[in-house]
């Protein structure tokens, strides 16, 4: 066994640990930082791919920016906008459904192997010494991507206009306890302060 | 590759919107008052308007980064087009959303240039990663559109509209990744992210089920059978005026970037992709026109009669030649001149009473006859009866359809224009027979009947004389159908 393939494993196992963790916890921070373990596993596994560049982007966006957010929001929005799994299935149908997609997932990933490496008799075509490198993407990135990444900066200020133009809200609320409020209020209104759901919100508080 | 200021000199009108833009930001930062901000909505109308007629002064043909983007005639001929409806739209919509949006006009035109700042880019886009950037550009801005209305005080149709915009915006965001990972397939099994590279594609499952996620996403954000869902929600639920720009400009975007993916990238190999499509169209054609007979509210009716006129669109799509995608676009032109006039007239009629079940426009010829004749003239364009320009529509289509070997999906989309002619014509029949049950005529905003006007004058002159429209629609199908790079040449008709 090489050192590869332990560091192959750990990141695995990082993966497959963080993705449980996710969905079994009942706390939902608890969630959150689940996910993380596994975009840092993923992470990992592209550094071993020679993709440095998609490692460190993986990092900074997903688990410096997406799972803060996450975060940001279950805080914002408090232990009152958790709603409890209602649906009361056996556990015999709920691990059924589970393998039955495992199933699935796992039959489509042997058949995309099988096609691809018929494809291309077994042999994967070597890449170039700096594939994937931070070097080779950034000099992309700005001769014959420039176009593209150009335009992406407009679709970052069309997401930041459009966010404050759904968010900002010009009325009154009306009186409504955050505890029945609906999701739309939620969307419409803006986020519930926990430390107002003491205080029902009455017709003179404005946002 | 380097860039040149060459490269800049082909963005001519891209950057000139741009510049649009701009200015429109900078006028609502500067205004606090809701008159400053209804500003914005002039400037943005007068602006285009200005845009408009330089596109007559300064023609520039020629390729930008490493031929990634291009210029031509086909560019011309469509940018005019979306900059029409642009600016119909904003006329139309002025009113309305001074009324309803009051603080936010800034934001609302702003975003609409966004978004046609996204199409016009998108139709000279020849490479499927700028493709993508430009269609999500054109795209995430009118999920805000849906949503810029907030009522006050009015608990139920605050949940109308945040039902119709969320729905919008979940199978928008959803959508996305689809045709992405179909995309991402795609260019796994060509190789390269160009569409001129795309007919060398190795024929292989996962190039199939690459097409067929595409189709599926794209399938999505046009609506048709069976993706269709959100459609006549959002429709209801968002104002008139909006649903005008996104019953029209926005699907012909999509329609228009998969052109550029089946009809002209694989231009040779049609038998990948015909048999999904071909299946779209009919079950959009059927179910779209069966479900818009026992609708009750104008809106919804319209919306089921647009998921059934995409059905019409993707029958030209399928002929997959010059002559198709000619008439493609004659179709296109007629369609969004006769949805947007369509669209305002029901604001004209509902916009104030927020009611638009079919039976408000009872009597509306006694009440306002030239509304209700503007309406009429619409309906029939939409029908496809003689002498409006969505006679000629349908007819070419058909007769491109027919001599492509589709005899059967013509007969198809014939019967179901004669179920659509049912559904169209009950209004019709509402706004004759019915006795009003309010007498006074109807208050139309000055700018609003100059939308409708517009609108009008483009459906009744193509329909009497529609030669120049079919010969400019079929130089520009021309140009789109050179993936190659060539000599780029444009006319300025």
């Amino acid at each position: 066994m090489t050192i590869g393939s332990v560091y192959f494993f750990l990141c695995a196992i990082a993966c497959i640990a963080g993705a449980l963790v996710t969905v079994v916890a009942r706390n939902p921070i608890r969630g959150a930082l689940g996910l993380l373990l596994t975009i840092v596993g993923i992470a990992g596994m592209y550094l071993k791919l020679h993709a440095q560049f998609l490692a460190a982007v993986q990092v900074i966006v997903y688990a410096g920016a997406v799972v803060i957010l996450f975060v940001f929001v279950l805080m914002l929005l408090g232990a009152d906008a958790m709603e409890r799994p209602t649906g009361n299935r056996s556990p015999v149908a709920r691990i059924a459904g589970g393998i039955g997609i495992a199933a699935i997932v796992l039959f489509t990933a042997y058949r995309a192997i099988q096609v691809y490496s018929r494809a291309t008799n077994g042999h994967f075509p070597s890449l170039s010494e700096d594939f994937g490198s931070v070097k080779s993407v950034g000099k992309q990135l700005y001769s014959e991507a420039l176009a593209p990444f150009e335009l992406s900066t407009a679709l970052l200020i069309v997401s930041v206009i459009g966010a404050i133009a759904v968010a900002r809200t010009g009325h009154k609320r009306t009186a409504l306890s955050p505890n029945n409020l609906t999701s739309a209020h939620r969307f419409f209104g803006g986020p519930v302060e926990p430390r107002d759901a003491a205080q029902p919100i009455t017709k003179d508080s404005t946002l | 590759m380097t860039i040149t200021i060459e490269d800049l000199r082909v963005l001519t009108l891209p950057l000139e919107l741009s510049a649009l833009l701009f200015l429109v930001l900078i006028a609502d930062i500067a205004t606090s008052s809701v008159r400053g901000k209804t500003f914005t909505g002039w400037l943005t109308f007068w602006g285009l308007c200005v845009v408009f007629g330089l596109t007559f002064v300064s023609p520039v043909a020629g390729e930008a980064f490493g031929g990634r983007f291009r210029a031509d005639t086909w560019t011309l001929f469509m940018t005019r087009w979306f900059i029409v409806a642009g600016a119909v739209v904003t006329l139309g919509g002025i009113d309305r959303i001074r009324r309803m949006a009051s603080r936010r006009q800034g934001e609302y035109n702003l975003l609409l240039l966004f978004s046609l700042l996204g199409m016009v880019l998108l139709i000279g886009a020849l490479d499927l990663i700028l493709l993508l950037l430009c269609f999500e550009l054109s795209s995430i801005p009118l999920f805000v559109m849906a949503a810029i209305e907030k009522r006050k005080g009015q608990e139920f149709k605050l949940m109308l509209t945040a039902e119709g915009a969320i729905k919008f915006f979940l199978v928008g965001v959803v959508s996305t990744p689809i045709a992405l990972l179909g995309l991402a397939l795609i260019m796994g099994m060509v190789g390269d992210s160009s569409i001129a590279a795309l007919d060398g594609a190795t024929t292989s499952p996962l190039l199939k089920v690459g097409l067929l996620l595409l189709l599926s996403g794209m399938g999505f954000k046009l609506g048709v059978v069976p993706f269709h869902m959100w459609v006549p929600d959002t429709y209801q639920s968002a104002p008139a005026p909006f649903v005008a720009f996104l019953s029209t400009a926005p699907k012909v975007t999509a329609l228009v970037a998969l052109a550029r993916i089946l009809v002209s990238g694989l231009q040779n190999r049609s038998e990948l992709w015909t048999p999904a499509v071909t299946t779209l169209c009919v079950g959009t054609l059927v179910m779209g026109n069966f479900w818009a007979l026992g609708q009750r509210s104008t809106k919804r009716l319209l919306a089921y009669s647009g998921i059934g006129h995409i059905g019409y669109f993707m029958m030209a799509l399928l002929v997959g030649d010059n002559t198709g995608m000619a008439m493609f676009l004659f179709y296109v032109v007629a369609y969004l001149l006769t949805n947007i006039g369509t669209f305002l007239v029901v604001e004209a009629v509902c916009g104030r009473s927020e009611d638009e079940s079919i039976d408000v426009f009872a009597g509306l010829s006694r009440r306002s006859p030239w509304l209700a004749m503007s309406m009429l003239l619409f309906l029939l364009s939409l029908a496809g009866i003689p002498f409006v320009v969505g006679f000629w529509a349908k007819l070419y289509v058909f007769i491109a359809a027919w001599r492509a070997g589709y005899s059967w999906l013509v007969v198809t989309g014939a019967l179901l224009a004669i179920v659509a002619l049912y559904y169209y014509l009950q209004i019709a029949r509402v706004m004759y027979m019915n006795e009003p049950k309010v007498k006074d005529p109807i208050a139309v905003k000055p700018s609003l009947a100059a939308g409708v006007l517009i609108c009008l004058l483009g459906i009744v002159g193509y329909g009497a004389y529609p030669r120049p429209l079919l010969e400019s629609a079929r130089a520009a199908a021309d140009a789109f159908m050179q993936t190659r790079s060539a000599t780029v040449s444009v006319s300025l008709r």
